[in-house]
């Protein structure tokens, strides 16, 4: 195993340290548990609506979005300005705004349906002035790379994941193991899920609003957050006030009416239904975020004896949240298993930062962590294509990293096929053996060497050593064979 | 000048050239002494190492580019962040000789630096019956650019330290320069450019 090198260990001290530890294991199984998960979801949540016209226009808002949001230009006032200025001018315009935004939206929330109406007008033109603003760009592209210094490290803020739509968001803020939810999101509910059910008033009482704006801030910028650092009540406001700044309900601005409509049905069984009906036509990245948060909300309310926060109460903290009616959070949350049956809640494990101590030792882990990898390595080059962001020391970082799992599964791969060559070879030996063996006392062989009883013994012996060789070969190899499915 | 508690100073180097030339054998042969006979195209891949150059320890950080033009979209992202470059042709393939003009181009437009530190490599050099390039030929064109040209075995090891370390060299050397005092060169390249334009 040349990776073992005293380079590597050098450059990545205690590299094996804990490669043993049992810590690491049940990660692993974590997340095949997780894509098992995904598949099944996936079948459940796209399969039915593949056809459904809203997906496809989604997407085309989405990519559309995804390349530049319109309310980008709003605050940047030349592009050139913002590539040069340092990030720490960013937070305040954006601090502003966001201020701004969310008095507004207390204010526009009971007419907000009609202004979504034309918002979206006016976001259909921007977007084509986009574009033709983006192939100019891309034209510009060369000279424009020229002018950006690697050395500056930009804001990323300009590509916020507040106040962006949904889609936009899972765009920009990654689960990198394939779950279509924003990170912000899935952190949270990992957050609430381990410390916050028993918190008396959980998403009643509000956190520290200074904290949340840095939060907000910190993933705006995509760096990285460990939430343990924040008390519960700062994460829950942290996510209702992503939901809230959505600039469409969750449940689309479209079909919202009709969720109210449903909810007013009083036979249970009619209700649920026709709810799940609905939410076939809601589109697939809302209905995969909702689920999650309605699954978690389900086990926040199964704790109601110690938390106090029943149904009814989730459900009128999160009727403004979601830009709906409490009687729509509720009724969707009493009928949340049914809805869901297939959404498990799987805690979100990040790609290892380059600066990580161990490895994954299986082929299997290392090619999970792998397509992590390789997915925030897209996610960054993507980043840097469209201009926004410098971030060539990760850059190099996560590539030394995927290097590195490289050449781990590679040598892995070629220990097992040395040894599955060794299973081969005595294989082929022992079958020789054995032609020898059975032909010896017959023609050829006799010819060539007359076999005395004492090479006919070591001959049986090194037969029997090596069948019971091959077999216990043949059994580690199947061994193998069952733990590591063979990766690609 | 250096501060002892500091961290060690990082070099960060780009392999380019065509597919096939050796960047790959030459970036393993200097990381870990190994020779790969096989052929694997690559992607793109990165190491670090650290060593000794001239007395002081630092870091080198090396990324090994696609050759193939396959993965070409992602290389531009490379080239803005390295600070020195080792293009390589093999000696043995004038196609790859050729090549080597078109990623000098790539190279000063993204860095937008005529004095980028750069080497031009001819690989393969334990081939010399099979040799396509023209000594004179490689030493031409390096000089031309003002660049050194050497020649290296990935197979043998011939000259693969030499490169690695005297590109380090040149890097390390540029660094001081731009971080003289007075010197208002700093960060910024294009400024750099219109300098060395003055001084020409
Ligand atoms: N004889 C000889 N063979 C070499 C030498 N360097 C590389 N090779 C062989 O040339 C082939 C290609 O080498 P690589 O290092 O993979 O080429 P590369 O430049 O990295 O190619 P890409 O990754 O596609 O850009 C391999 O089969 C190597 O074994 C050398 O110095 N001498
Ligand atoms: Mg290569």
């Amino acid at each position: 195993m040349d990776f073992e090198s005293p380079d590597v260990e050098r450059d990545f001290p205690g590299l094996y340290a804990s490669e043993s530890g049992s810590g690491k294991r049940s990660q692993d199984s974590d997340f095949s548990d997780d894509a098992h998960d995904r598949s099944t979801k996936k079948e459940l949540l796209i399969g039915k609506r593949k056809d459904k016209k809203e997906s496809k226009k989604d997407q085309g808002y989405a990519a559309l979005e995804g390349e530049s949001s319109p309310e980008e230009d709003l605050d940047v006032k030349s592009p050139c300005k913002s590539k040069k200025s340092k990030s720490f001018k960013f937070p305040t315009i954006k601090e502003k705004r966001e201020k701004s935004r969310e008095k507004d939206s207390k204010e526009k929330d009971k007419d907000k349906d009609k202004d979504k109406e034309k918002d979206k007008d006016k976001d259909t033109d921007r977007d084509k002035e986009k574009r033709k603003e983006l192939k100019s760009k891309l034209k510009l592209k060369d000279k424009k790379k020229v002018k950006v210094s690697e050395d500056v490290t930009e804001s990323v803020e300009e590509m916020p994941v507040f106040g962006v739509p949904l889609s936009v968001a899972v765009d920009r803020s990654h689960c990198h193991d394939g779950i279509e939810i924003p990170v912000v999101v899935r952190n949270c509910i990992d957050h609430v899920q381990d410390y916050g059910l028993a918190t008396e008033n959980i998403y009643k009482i509000s956190g520290i609003k200074s904290k949340v704006q840095q939060l907000r801030r910190s993933y705006n910028k995509r760096e990285m957050v460990n939430l343990c650092d924040y008390d519960v009540p700062t994460v829950t406001s942290l996510l209702k006030s992503f939901l809230r700044d959505l600039p469409e309900p969750i449940l689309t601005t479209e079909l919202t009416p009709k969720f109210e409509d449903i909810a007013c049905v009083k036979e249970l069984a009619a209700r649920e239904q026709e709810l799940a009906s609905l939410l076939l036509q809601v589109p697939t990245c809302n209905l995969t975020c909702l689920s999650w948060i309605l699954r978690h909300l389900e086990n926040v309310t199964a704790n109601e004896s110690q938390n106090k926060m029943s149904i009814s109460a989730l459900g009128s903290v999160f009727g403004p949240v979601f830009q709906t009616s409490t009687r729509v959070v509720t009724a969707l949350l009493s009928h949340c298993g049914a809805l869901f049956p297939n959404v498990k809640l799987v805690r979100y494990i990040p790609p290892l930062s380059s600066g990580c101590t161990s490895l994954p030792n299986t082929r299997e882990a290392i090619a999970a962590e792998l397509i992590k990898q390789d997915s925030l390595l897209n996610q960054i080059h993507s980043e840097m294509n469209h201009g926004y962001t410098v971030r060539s020391e990760e850059l190099w970082e996560v590539q030394r990293f995927i290097t590195l799992l490289k050449r781990k599964l590679r040598s892995l791969e070629k220990a097992q096929e040395a040894s599955s060559q060794a299973v081969d070879k005595v294989d082929s030996v022992a079958e020789k053996s054995e032609h020898s063996a059975t032909a010896a006392p017959s023609t050829t062989l006799s010819k060539i060497a007359p076999i005395s009883p004492s090479n006919d013994k070591i001959d049986f012996q090194l037969q029997v050593w090596f069948t019971l060789l091959s077999s216990k070969l043949a059994k580690l190899a199947q061994l193998m064979h069952n733990l590591y499915p063979v990766f690609k | 000048m250096k501060k002892p508690n500091q961290q060690p100073a990082l070099h960060k180097v780009i392999m380019v050239g065509s597919g096939g030339v050796g960047k790959s054998a030459l970036t393993l042969q200097f990381m870990y002494d190994e020779f790969v006979e096989d052929y694997e195209p690559t992607k793109a891949d990165s190491y670090r190492k650290k060593v000794v150059l001239d007395g002081e320890e630092v870091q080198i950080d090396i990324l090994d580019t696609a050759g193939q033009e396959d993965y070409a979209a992602i290389r531009d992202n490379y080239f803005r962040s390295g600070e020195g470059f080792l293009c390589v042709f093999s000696i043995t393939e004038d196609d790859s000789f050729q090549a080597t003009q078109e990623f000098r181009e790539q190279i000063l437009r993204v860095k937008n630096d005529e004095n980028i530190p750069f080497l031009l490599v001819g690989n393969k050099s334990d081939l010399g019956e099979k040799r396509k390039v023209p000594l004179s030929e490689a030493t031409g064109r390096a000089a031309q650019w003002g660049v050194p040209y050497v020649e290296t075995s990935a197979k043998t090891r011939a000259n693969v330290d030499k490169v690695f370390y005297d590109l380090m060299r040149e890097i390390r050397s540029r660094k001081m320069e731009d971080n003289k005092p007075g010197n208002s060169r700093g960060k910024d390249k294009s400024k750099r450019k219109k300098l060395k334009c003055v001084i020409l």
